[in-house]
């Protein structure tokens, strides 16, 4: 780690991972991989392709378990826990690619992320209206998910996720294929969620200007290890961070 | 698509029709072949169902043959209430298939179509092995009570129509929805907390529940049963009833249950021919009209309500 | 002890290297296409009911010795399905490439029509062919007919000639390819749909040659190929679903189960004990012994 360490916005450690380490027969995708994420913050998670970013993604939210390594979540051990354990304690997170039950409608797509906390039908459309008033698909509701513009789409997956509740919101390359005012928009959001609900936004993201614009800090992985650690400015600034983005052409 | 309440409308009154026909008939071979529609109609239904989570389960035969054998063993050995025999048919089903599907249901795709296969051959086999409960021969001698004997048609015909109603009522419900999202892409429901290797479980005992009964029914229509009655190919005739009927919509397999089960019965008796015609609509089904006859009449109707503009 | 031994061993090869050529059909199909084709049986059927019916031809009316009737009937028996799996890919199985449950459903139809095909046209009485090569031979005090003989060895010749061919040609390769991955060696321009036809006619082939070398053995009816099917999917399902030396480690498996099975308990036994087995390996290790993990 060669960059200082951004001044910690945001209050208690909610997650914690403890050298990390999965392994997928001969190959380590991700190695000693420790990190913290705190109360309130955004934290951006940055690395070129192959660092490992997904497997880190899989392993904090109980899709895949680790092969070593301890992950700790609002206090509670969750090393190798399943994925509903995890997002009971309110860590859920999108996907970057079939991120959506693309054959129902909109309604139904976000009415899945309300079953677990809500009960009753009523109190279940309530939520439904409220986040799709937030992510601008209250036009929408009707509308078959897969015939969604791709814009739209993206923002019904994070919906979803928010339909459920959570307290750490982890979002997979949300901004991919988004257009100009979209971004903007899309970054707006997070920072009404942080500010106004009180939700930890982790972030995968390829998007620079995005990153440093909505992050508070950023974490860059690369072949599977930590690299850098810090704020936007002092992590963009890094030269073993430049150097691994460019240096990665074959 | 028919409007829905008007839809429901249609089907209750088909319903009460069967009904009435099955207490009012006075052939037997009238009354026998409504409550054999009903029985396929109910199998077709609960094969389409569990289709709802992306499965197709075999099995399905073997929980058929499971609710009859349970009531035919309450009844025959064991002497016990006709309503009790008909009662415990479906629960027994539901609990095996609950066994079945929370050990088997990790799998997916072609494993559980093989091991669903297998299991029915397994269970089929058990049957033909065990002497106390009659072997290759099975059981005979399930008779309903005098007293409703002559009802019994039209209370079988009753609560297979109500059995398939509370399956259609089930698809409607957030039951219904969370196993479409499952089909559709089951990481999601995951994400956000929903056990779905239970649902999954839940999906297969409620169909399971719904042909043990036709099960059970079925022993009392037939007064006999052997494992005969419930090899795979109950199963893949099932299917052949929901893909011709269409899988898109509930009423499908009813539709084609109906259609294919008296079709069947004139065609029956030229095995070859039978089998040929049976397989051309099945071929012909997947390849040309994939929607089965319930998609061919919403394309009519599409079309029909297009030209009148 | 010896004696029962080898006995044991001759009846698991006869039996098991059948199967082995029913199954690699059935796995290679599955490779390629990621399909379970429930009318595998029906090719196997096709080429034993020709086998039944040329044979006798070619004795009688072109008055050939018995083996050059048998290898004429053979070759017929091949040719006609090999056209027949061209036939059935290209109308029907092309369009559901990949589509389990379709293609399911749409080899279910396919094997009610042959099987209704073959009994309007052979009738449902069982058929049989004359003895080809008469004699016996014995070994370490075993008795085996040489006709059982040159069969194992003839479809051990096939299952060999069919190995090198997976793993030494470029048909093989594209095939072995496909299977793994269909969209990296899509975009090595490896053209998909004819490598898939290749693949499915190559599959009926070898379920051709299993009926044409069981024609002599056993009584042929139109529904003989089915009941190796149930058996072939136990087959693949303990080799691994697509592996090629898993359907051969695989047959000759359950061969061994079903001879010993057979000799010491009794037939039906020995097919539950099969079924509970594969029922058992599809819960601990869904891939089966030579499989890869989804």
């Amino acid at each position: 780690m060669s960059a200082a360490a951004g001044t910690p916005i945001g209050g208690e450690v909610i997650l914690r991972a403890e050298r990390l380490e999965r392994r997928f027969g001969g190959l380590t995708a991700v190695s000693d991989f420790s990190f913290e994420l705190r109360e309130g913050e955004i934290l951006g998670l940055i690395g070129p392709n192959g660092a490992g970013k997904s497997t880190t993604f899989n392993l904090i939210s109980g899709f895949i378990r680790p092969s070593s390594g301890r992950l700790v979540v609002m206090g509670h051990d969750v090393t190798g826990a399943s994925v509903r354990t995890i997002s009971q304690l309110g860590l859920v997170r999108t996907f970057q690619h079939n991120s959506l039950l693309s054959e129902m409608s909109v309604v139904d797509n976000i009415l899945i992320g309300t079953y677990r906390r809500r009960r009753g039908h009523e109190r279940r459309m309530e939520k439904v209206r409220e986040v799709a008033e937030m992510t601008g698909l209250a036009e929408h509701l009707e509308a078959i998910a897969g015939n969604l513009p791709h814009g739209l789409q993206r923002m019904l997956s994070i919906a979803i996720a928010l339909a459920a509740e959570p307290r750490i919101l982890c979002l997979d390359e949300p901004l991919t294929g988004l257009q100009g005012a979209e971004v903007g928009a899309a970054l707006d959001l997070f920072e009404t969620l942080r500010s106004a609900h009180g939700l930890t936004i982790l972030l995968v993201e390829h998007n620079m200007r995005a990153v440093m614009r909505a992050c508070d800090r950023v974490i860059v992985l690369n072949y599977g290890r930590l690299l850098a650690e810090g704020s936007p400015e002092a992590v963009s600034r890094d030269e073993t961070v430049i150097e691994a983005y460019l240096g990665r052409g074959r | 698509m028919l409007n829905r309440l008007s839809g429901i409308w249609i089907c209750v009154a088909l319903a009460t029709g069967s009904v009435l026909f099955a207490l009012l008939a006075t052939n037997p071979y009238y009354t026998s072949l409504v409550v054999w529609i009903l029985t396929n109609a109910v199998l077709a239904s609960a094969l389409r169902f569990v289709l709802q989570i992306g499965e197709l389960n075999i099995a399905t035969a073997a929980f058929f043959g499971i609710g009859a054998y349970t009531t035919a063993i309450t009844a025959v050995l064991f002497g016990w209430p006709f309503w009790l025999t008909l009662v415990l048919a479906p629960l027994v089903a539901a609990v095996s298939s609950a066994l079945f599907g929370w050990v088997t249901l990790r799998t997916k795709g072609p494993y559980f179509l093989l091991i669903s296969f297998a299991v029915t051959e397994v269970i089929r086999l058990i049957y033909t092995q065990t002497n106390a409960i009659g072997g290759n021969s099975g059981l005979v001698g399930m008779f309903p009570p005098m007293a409703i004997d002559a009802y019994y048609p039209a209370l079988a015909v009753a609560l297979l129509a109500v059995t398939i109603f509370a399956l259609y009522g089930v698809e409607r419900s957030d039951l219904g929805r969370m196993f479409k999202a499952i089909r559709n892409n089951d990481a999601i429901p995951r994400s956000v907390g929903l056990n779905v290797v239970f649902l999954k479980v839940l999906c297969v005992v409620i169909a399971a529940a719904a042909v043990g009964l036709a099960g059970g029914l079925h022993a009392y229509a037939n007064n006999v049963i052997a494992p005969a009655d419930f090899t795979f190919f109950v199963a893949i005739f099932a299917l052949a009833y929901v893909k011709i009927g269409g899988e898109g919509h509930p009423f499908g397999p009813v539709l084609g249950a109906a259609v294919l089960t008296l079709v069947g019965q004139s065609v029956a008796g030229i095995s070859a021919w039978e089998n040929i015609f049976y397989g051309a609509v099945i071929v012909a089904t997947v390849l040309a009209f994939p929607g089965g006859l319930v998609g061919l009449f919403a394309r009519a109707r599409s079309l029909v309500t297009r030209s009148g503009q | 002890m010896m004696e029962l031994f080898v006995q044991l061993l001759a009846n698991t090869l006869q039996i098991g290297f059948v199967y082995v050529l029913f199954a690699l059909g059935l796995t290679l199909i599955f490779g390629v296409m990621k399909i379970i084709n429930f009318a595998h049986g029906a090719f196997y059927t096709a080429a034993a009911l020709i086998v039944t019916s040329v044979l006798p031809f070619a004795t009688a009316t072109l008055g050939l010795p018995v083996w050059a009737g048998y290898a004429l009937a053979a070759i017929a028996a091949l040719a006609v399905v090999l056209c027949l799996g061209a036939l059935v890919y290209i109308v029907g199985f092309q369009h559901v490439l990949k589509d389990l449950n379709g293609s399911f459903i749409l080899s279910i139809g396919l094997l009610l029509v042959l099987n209704g095909a073959y009994l309007a046209i052979y009738g449902g009485a069982p058929r049989s062919v004359p003895q080809i090569v008469p004699g016996t031979v014995s070994i370490f005090g075993a008795t085996l007919t040489i006709q059982r003989l040159a069969l194992v060895i003839i479809a051990a010749v096939v299952t060999a000639g069919l190995y090198l061919l997976i793993e030494r040609t470029r048909l093989g390769l594209a095939l072995r390819a496909v299977a793994q991955d269909q969209e990296a060696a899509m975009l090595q321009g490896i053209p998909y749909r004819r490598v898939a036809l290749y693949g499915f006619m190559i599959g009926a082939a070898l379920a051709a040659c299993a009926g044409v070398l069981m024609a002599p053995i056993n009584a042929v009816t139109t529904v003989s190929g089915d009941e190796f099917l149930i058996k072939a999917f136990i087959i693949i399902i303990i080799g691994g679903l697509g592996s090629v030396a898993g359907a051969i480690v695989g047959g000759l498996f359950i061969a061994m189960i079903e001879s010993v099975g057979g000799y010491f308990f009794d037939p039906s036994t020995a097919t539950l004990a099969m079924f509970v087995l594969v029922i058992v390996f599809l819960l601990v290790r869904p891939q089966g012994i030579l499989g890869n993990a989804e």
